[in-house]
């Protein structure tokens, strides 16, 4: 992971208040591997002053070299405001890849990702490494889920070969209406799975993997903490773990991906 | 041109340039050797240790504020152990000396710290933490009340004939009066100032935005008052300051400097830039050399008042 100025490639609206900003990075970023993330500084003044943390939401390659990244991002408060106004050219610092990845084992042959809101980055830049997999899977599906048809951004990124998308929304202005928990549920009752990867706001996490525990199935879930370095050294970012009482983890160095049954929900 | 002369000496310690990272902010340095020279800086101060373990407070530990950010980390650390054990060899690597800031509940505490880490040639020097709730005496910070805060220095400096800086609380009536407590205990350098005790609410939640609801400010916001509360230690007291808060780039550090400071320390400002030790030390250089100064010592305590 190295510190470096990037440049605004494109930013553009994904979805109303979600934006999609490529950057071109000069080096770094070969290696990165889905569900790492990026500490991105909005700005240069004293407020906003800490970096924001966002997850990868996929590699810009220029044949075999990685030469961006690309960030999804909703606008909630002053450093996603200001983000949301860069324009091509613009030249943003950012920290990274930092964090762990998604691990899918080799074994893996039905694998099911589950993408809430805001949750969609980590997600696609998962299903799209999955594709280069040789062997392919069995059974590969991925569930997104939104409050509205307006959360669901970027859901046409998932027509991948061999992925089936089922979509949800709360008030069923798109796809099925209801949580994309229950659509989740109906599919694991229609057949078995090996993995779960999922991300997204908590409560969701939550539900998923206590239907992931019920059933036995492996689930790996990429959480949010409020961050000041993202790299280990402010300790801001604590998690705990069911098994380990005595200490927190860190969600910057030691997620943001985490073994679901093993957090303390 | 020339380049001028970065060394200082804060009271027996040595340094090649003033620039020092403030505990808390800079892990046990690790954490930064892909971002920066960790060679280059003047000194490393690691994260507050205590004789054991500790896990910190729950979460949420941080939250932005206007110029600035609140922590409740709650002096989360490895443990004395354990830093010796597992960062203390990488440290040992390095040129800039480390100091190990220590934190410690009872006044015995403090001291069996200070003899704990006595034997490890590799801590050139001490940082007491006086910002902690003393758990004997109803939990009154030790850095806010002068009895309790002379007790602590005199208690590490009798275990301790390593560099002793005592790093004082800005969360006092008079801070002139807590400098000469500490350096009459026989403190070699003060640093100052720590965190400013803050609070943020979130309106809409009606809640706390920290789990411990109070929490430290620091960054920016507080630069002000670290710069006046170590003009006031620089006139009270004849040992060495270090200066602590807000300082974010080469004008902030080279503020301190002209105000008294001997040497400063960067805490905030690593979350922000990994790399901002090193554009502090480049930028203070640079500006020695525009101003016509061979040595940064020329520059300590030549604010003009008059
Ligand atoms: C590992 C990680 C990956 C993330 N990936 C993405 C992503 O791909 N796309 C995306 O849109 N967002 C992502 N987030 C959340 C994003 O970092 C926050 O939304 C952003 O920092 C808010 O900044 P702001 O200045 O706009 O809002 P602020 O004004 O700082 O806060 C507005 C609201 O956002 C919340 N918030 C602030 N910082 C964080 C944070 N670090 N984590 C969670 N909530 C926060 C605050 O509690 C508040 O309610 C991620 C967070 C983490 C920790
Ligand atoms: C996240 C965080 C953790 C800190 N931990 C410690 C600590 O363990 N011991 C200590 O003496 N000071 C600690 N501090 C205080 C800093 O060392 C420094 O005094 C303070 O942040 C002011 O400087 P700044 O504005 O440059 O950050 C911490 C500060 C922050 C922000
Ligand atoms: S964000 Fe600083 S330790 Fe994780």
């Amino acid at each position: 992971m190295i510190a470096q100025d990037t440049i605004v490639l494109w930013n553009q609206p994904a979805a109303p208040g979600y934006y999609r900003m490529g950057l071109a990075c000069a080096t770094g970023f070969d290696t990165a591997r889905p569900g790492q993330f990026v500490m991105v500084r909005t700005g240069t003044e004293a407020t906003p002053l800490l970096r924001r943390p966002f997850s990868l939401l996929g590699l810009i390659r220029e044949g075999d070299r990685v030469t961006g990244i690309e960030i999804l991002f909703k606008v909630v408060g002053k450093g996603t405001q200001r983000l949301s106004r860069c324009r091509e050219g613009d030249r943003l610092s950012v920290i990274g890849p930092l964090g762990n990845a998604f691990l899918v084992p080799e074994t893996c042959r039905q694998l099911i990702l589950v993408a809430g809101g805001v949750g969609v980055p980590p997600i696609r830049f998962l299903a799209q490494s999955m594709l280069e997999r040789e062997g392919g899977f069995s059974r590969c599906v991925v569930f997104v889920g939104g409050r509205t048809k307006d959360d669901l951004v970027c859901i046409t990124e998932f027509d991948l070969p061999g992925f089936l998308l089922d979509v949800s929304t709360d008030d069923g202005s798109q796809g099925n209406q209801g949580m994309v928990t229950r659509s989740l549920e109906k599919a694991l009752d229609a057949g078995p799975a090996d993995l779960i990867c999922a991300c997204g706001p908590s409560g969701m996490l939550k539900a998923v993997s206590v239907i992931a525990l019920e059933r036995g199935i492996p689930c790996q879930v990429s959480i949010e903490a409020m961050m000041a370095c993202g790299m280990g050294a402010c300790l801001g970012c604590a998690v705990k773990l069911q098994d380990d009482e005595t200490r927190y983890r860190h969600v910057c160095v030691d997620g943001p991906v985490f073994d679901a049954h093993r957090l303390a929900w | 041109m020339t380049i001028p002369d970065m060394t200082v000496d804060i009271g027996g310690l040595k340094l090649q340039n003033p620039v020092m990272t403030a505990s808390g902010t800079f892990g046990y340095a690790r954490e930064f050797e892909h971002y920066i020279d960790l060679n280059r800086l003047g000194g490393i101060i690691v994260k507050g240790l205590s004789l054991e373990p500790s896990k910190g407070n729950l979460p949420p530990r941080i939250v932005e504020t206007d110029c600035g950010m609140l922590n409740a980390i709650g002096l989360e650390n490895v443990g004395i152990d354990a830093f010796i054990q597992d960062k203390l060899p990488f440290l040992k690597t390095l040129c800039p000396p480390t100091i190990a800031n220590i934190y410690g509940k009872t006044v015995e505490e403090y001291a069996m710290l200070a003899e704990r880490m006595e034997p490890f040639d590799a801590v050139k020097g001490l940082e007491v933490n006086i910002s902690c709730p003393n758990v004997k005496e109803g939990g009154v910070a030790f850095g806010s009340d002068p009895k309790l805060a002379r007790d602590v220095v005199k208690a590490v400096r009798e275990k301790t004939t390593k560099h002793l800086m005592v790093k004082l609380s800005p969360n006092v009536t008079d801070i002139a009066l807590m400098a000469r407590v500490a350096a009459d205990a026989g403190a070699d350098a003060l640093s100052l100032i720590n965190t400013i005790t803050g609070m943020a609410v979130d309106l809409s939640t009606r809640r706390p935005k920290l789990a411990n609801v109070t929490g430290g400010l620091s960054g920016p916001a507080i630069k002000p008052v670290a710069l006046r509360m170590v003009w006031q230690a620089v006139q009270a007291v004849k040992i060495p300051i270090v200066g602590v808060g807000g300082i974010m780039n080469a004008t902030d550090a080279l503020e301190f400097m002209m105000v008294g400071a001997t040497a400063i320390q960067v805490g905030t400002a690593n979350f922000v830039n990994p790399g901002s030790t090193m554009a502090i030390i480049d930028g203070m250089q640079a500006w020695l050399q525009k101003e016509g100064l061979n040595d940064v010592k020329q520059l300590i305590g030549t604010l003009v008042t008059n």
